[in-house]
């Protein structure tokens, strides 16, 4: 009787565990997008974070791929946005504008650290081939 | 977290409008539609309108997976299913437009007469004008309308034919008629059979178990001989009783039903009894209606049969054809029309029978004389009528 209650309680925490990991991990992308509106600053919004990618990395993503990629960071709460006032360049339609949150900050750390512990040892490879 | 500003008294985009529609939320669709709106508006002030608008279709294009998929996992269950709607019926044009290309009708390629032999030639049995049905095919053999047919008669018996296609025979022969749909041109023959009357047997019995037979009917031309090319239908009512195969009918169960027979514009009908086996008419259950017993009569044989009490039609029919009958006479409180027994009733050729009202105690004798053929074969069918 004990070890059949125990089984599901083993089973809730392990669930539990990969909610935690899953939101505090990111993709390339989603580092990539991180850093750029860290970059970025106050004109964080998603045409500038589009063109600073493609300028730093030659890689043209698509709108839509874009601000899928901020509303995940935002949903798991490394970014947060304000609108911006109306603009006649949009056709009437508001820029939103994205700032890090201090998980935010803290992933990108965490990331570093990560890239960092990997990199470890392999100096040669880090100068390029002789 | 979600900026909750007040909305704008803006009038959204259809683009804008379609994304909320299909599941994203509201500040995501303006963002989107927000850069290409910003975009678009710089690229046509640097590169020109075309380029511009090129840029704007392609980025709608690139961005369609990641927004459906936003769409998705952000979208409340009806607008789900209003996504799902509008994947399907996009997923459903290309579907259809290869259908329909594969489907599509081309240009006329083949004429082919209706009810035409192998060499598109067809009967015609008519005394009145009757239509020239053709069938017009492309290439792939798609069945084509067949609005704008031509016909003209070409060479043969003289024949009436107007342009739309009809045609009356006014003389027996064979005709040649051209029909044409655009630059397809077909040569038809007509072989005129004009039948002006068919002549069939009123009814055609059987005993279970029978082997199939001819339709007993003759087509009359107009020089009073058998038309022997005919083009007509025939349809037996109820197949449960008898079924046709091509110009043969083959009993299948006890019971009443007819044939109707077409050629030409003319047709007749045949009653057709399948009769039940039977030793003899006694004690026959009311369900019971169509009955015969076989009779075998060597020379000087009698044979007697008690009858039921009631109204019936009783026949003799011979086992074949040209076989005189034996004598065959009614006894005891019987009425028939006829009191020459079963002879004065003759329809069809070589079956016999009368119309009976009978009482108790009836019986029917038949008896095979000293001369003539060694033996009769044939039934005694009993066919009740019912109350």
């Amino acid at each position: 009787m004990v070890r059949g209650d125990a089984r599901p309680l083993l089973r809730i925490s392990y669930m539990f565990y990969n909610i935690t990991v899953m939101t505090t991990s990111i993709g390339s992308l989603e580092l990539a997008a991180l850093l750029t509106v860290a970059r970025l600053g106050d004109d964080a919004y998603g045409l500038a974070v589009r063109r600073d990618l493609l300028e730093r990395t030659g890689r043209d993503h698509s709108v839509g791929a874009i601000y899928t990629t901020l509303q995940r960071l935002e949903d798991k709460g490394l970014l947060k946005s304000r609108a911006s006032e109306p603009l006649p360049i949009r056709g009437g339609r508001s820029r939103r504008h994205y700032i890090l949150t201090g998980a935010g900050v803290r992933a990108m750390r965490e990331a570093e650290r990560n890239a960092a512990a990997l990199w470890g040892g392999l100096g040669t490879l880090r100068r390029g081939p002789a | 977290m979600m900026n909750t500003a007040k909305m704008r008294p803006r009038e959204r985009s259809m683009a804008e409008s379609f994304l909320i529609a299909i599941g994203t939320d509201a500040m995501f669709a303006e963002s989107v539609c927000g850069d290409r709106a910003e975009e678009y508006a710089e690229l046509r002030e640097s590169r020109g309108i075309v380029l511009a608008r090129l840029w704007y279709v392609s980025e709608v294009l690139r961005s369609t997976p990641h927004v459906v998929l936003h769409a998705f996992r952000k979208g409340s269950p009806r607008a789900r299913v209003r996504l799902a709607a509008c994947i399907a019926a996009i997923a459903v044009l290309p579907v259809t437009a290869m259908i329909a290309l594969q489907f599509r009708d081309g240009p006329p390629a083949r004429l082919i007469a209706d009810g035409a032999d192998a060499d598109n030639a067809v009967i015609v049995n008519n005394l009145d004008s009757v239509r020239l049905a053709m069938r017009a095919f492309d290439v792939a053999g798609h069945q084509l309308a067949g609005q704008g047919l031509r016909y003209a008669w070409l060479a043969g018996v003289p024949l009436a034919v107007t342009p739309s296609g009809v045609v009356t025979c006014t003389e027996d022969g064979d005709a040649l008629v051209g029909v044409s749909l655009g630059v397809v041109t077909a040569r038809v023959g007509v072989h005129c059979r004009r039948v002006k009357e068919l002549r069939a047997s009123s009814w055609i019995d059987f005993i279970e178990g029978d082997s199939a037979r001819d339709l007993p009917y003759v087509a009359i031309g107009m020089n009073d001989h058998a038309v022997m090319e005919l083009r007509g239908s025939a349809r037996v009512l109820d197949m449960s009783v008898a079924t046709l195969s091509g110009a043969s009918i083959r009993p299948r169960g006890a019971g009443h039903t007819a044939v109707e027979v077409h050629v030409g514009d003319r047709g007749a009908r045949m009653e057709v009894f399948v009769h039940e086996r039977v030793r003899s008419f006694e004690g026959l259950r009311a369900d019971q209606r169509f009955v015969a017993v076989p009779v075998h009569l060597a020379q000087g044989d009698t044979i007697h049969l008690a009858l039921p009490e009631g109204v019936f039609w009783l026949k003799y029919v011979p086992k074949r054809a040209g076989l005189a009958p034996p004598s065959i006479d009614l006894v005891g409180n019987i009425t028939g029309t006829a009191s020459d027994g079963l002879r004065a009733y003759l329809s069809p050729l070589e079956e016999y029978g009368v119309y009976c009202v009978a009482g108790r105690g009836t019986s029917v004798t038949v008896a095979h004389g000293m001369f003539g053929a060694r033996s009769l074969d044939g039934i005694i069918a009993l066919e009740r009528v019912e109350p």
